[in-house]
């Protein structure tokens, strides 16, 4: 158990709260005077609810100790990325053309974190409305990875992931249209969750593609991503893709070895149809050989190409993702940022045609998927085929992108660190399951993380070791 | 849409965007054209899209 409150798992602090051991106060406090020391190394914060938070740890508190746990969840602090709608509270989208919103009710997930106790630290970076990249032309500048504050936390939930990371929130939420849960996890080496398609209400989230949108849990482990799947998930008869299933006990699936666990591997999506880092080819198969120890057998499986994924998904994205912003890109288009404003510009050159038959070939994938998941219980595969390069350099509209067959197919997928490479930057794995199995893919993550050493190791921050601005812009 | 010029593509959807936009936006959009012919088929006429309409069940 870390010594440090910041660095504490949801699982190790919700333990001494109940038994009245740690106070939610004295924690909240500590998470805002980090927040108050570090954040201008990292902007991870766009809005630091530092008032409110205190209250919400005081009820908790009170709560608490009048016998009135609610969970492991009551007096954990947390963050939201900045598309997640907040009564009372500004949600911007990271935009100048939502500068000014304030929504009048929570997100259905929002207030599903709030009623279980969750103390809510801040609104975090995204980019511009989840699409895009690191931009410095919004009005609040992009997030930074912890490891390297030069490099890039990964996108689009950018601040989400460099705060859990970071130790300034113990749990982030997320959003996930094409990666943006996983791949600010697998740059930060912690742990998102993009959930089965219908399990997490997406009412209240700014929308990027209906289709595709998906909410979840960024945590440092995988046992903490269970811990806010079991509060998040539920059925939601006001949002169309809200799925009505029996919610599992996802805490209580992990534990245990993956004897008889079989993991499927699409090893060409990584070694042919995009080539991966060297160093994140080795982690990858060391990290097969630590899955066989535990008792999994490991096969290699062949899936379409992986450039086909992204090219449907990319083409969904814009299409929908313009049919929202359509309007507003064609009156006002000076208040997005360059990144944003193409990326979803583009949307407007997808014909009928073209939707129609991305979403015919998609259904395609969907059934070609589930035809190879019969035959294996897991896919592995590393989350993304290089580390986090430097801030700005990025653009996440080029080239296959490992994580898009999973919001394509709406089956769950979750990242976790699997190491670092020689210049202290993680290394991640992705491990995805079948639908409404989100379980047993946490349950593979979990059993990963408590086999191998990587969640003792924190990036180190301190309050001189700022980064010059103007050297990570270059 | 090979016969429009891409300025003439970008009058049709009403959008305005900056002249310094232009290259990196036509970019985006023949990476947009060149996925739209990867999906085009052939394919049966009775394939249906994923988000064909569907009533829930009582």
């Amino acid at each position: 158990m870390s010594s440090d409150l910041h660095f504490m798992t949801i699982a190790e602090a919700s333990a001494l709260i109940k038994t009245g051991k740690l106070s939610p106060v004295e924690l909240t406090k500590a998470f805002l005077a980090r927040i108050a020391a570090l954040d201008s190394q990292l902007d991870s914060y766009l809005m630091v609810l530092g008032e409110q938070a205190l209250a919400d740890a005081g009820r908790a508190e009170a709560e608490i100790a009048a016998g009135g746990w609610k969970g492991p969840l009551h007096g954990i602090p947390i963050g939201l990325k900045d598309i997640y709608n907040t009564a009372g509270i500004r949600t911007t989208g990271h935009s100048a053309l939502f500068k000014d919103h304030v929504p009048t009710e929570d997100a259905v997930t929002v207030a599903r974190l709030r009623a279980a106790g969750a103390v809510v630290l801040g609104k975090l970076a995204t980019w511009e409305f989840a699409i895009g990249g690191a931009s410095f032309d919004l009005p609040w500048p992009p997030a930074r990875n912890p490891w390297n504050p030069l490099h890039e936390p990964g996108g689009s939930s950018s601040g989400s992931g460099a705060a859990v990371a970071a130790g300034l929130a113990m749990a982030a939420m997320g959003t996930d249209t094409g990666g943006s849960i996983r791949g600010p996890a697998s740059w930060c080496g912690i742990a998102g969750h993009k959930p089965t398609y219908g399990y997490l209400s997406r009412r209240g989230i700014l929308p990027l593609s209906f289709s595709l949108d998906h909410a979840g849990p960024m945590c440092w482990t995988s046992e903490d991503c269970a811990l806010m799947m079991q509060v998040l998930a539920g059925h939601d008869p006001m949002d169309a893709g809200s799925a009505n299933v029996p919610i599992p006990d996802f805490a209580a699936a992990l534990g245990g070895n993956m004897t008889g666990m079989r993991i499927g591997v699409p090893r060409h999506f990584f070694e042919s149809d995009v080539t991966c880092e060297p160093e994140i080819l080795s982690a990858f198969n060391g990290a097969m050989d630590v899955y066989r120890s535990l008792g999994a057998t490991v096969t290699d499986i062949a899936l379409p190409p992986l450039g086909l994924f992204t090219d449907v998904n990319s083409l969904i994205t814009a299409a929908e993702g313009f049919a929202i912003h359509g309007d507003w890109l064609r009156k006002t288009p000076e208040l997005y940022g360059e990144r944003g404003r193409l990326r979803i510009m583009a949307g407007a050159f997808v014909s009928a045609e073209t939707f129609v038959n991305a979403q015919r070939e998609r259904a395609r994938l969907v059934s070609v998927v589930a035809q190879a998941m019969t035959s294996v219980d897991l896919l592995m595969m590393p989350t993304r085929q290089m580390v986090a390069p430097v801030l700005g350099g990025y653009d996440s509209a080029i080239g296959p992108s490992l994580t898009r067959p999973f919001n394509m197919t709406g089956y769950p997928a979750l990242s976790i660190c699997n190491g670092f490479n020689g210049a202290g930057l993680p290394i991640s794995l992705q491990i995805a399951g079948r639908p409404f199995e989100d379980h047993l893919v946490l349950k593979a993550g979990d059993a990963f993380e408590k086999a191998t050493n990587f969640r003792k190791i924190r990036p180190t921050l301190s309050a001189a070791g700022a980064t010059p601005m103007s050297a990570a812009a270059n | 849409m090979p016969d429009m010029t891409f300025a003439a593509r970008v009058a049709a959807t009403g959008l305005s965007p900056k002249p310094e936009d232009m290259p990196k936006l036509q970019a985006l959009v023949e990476d947009m054209d060149r996925a739209a012919a990867l999906v085009r088929g052939p394919r049966s006429y009775a394939e249906e899209p994923l988000s064909a309409f569907r009533l829930p069940t009582p």
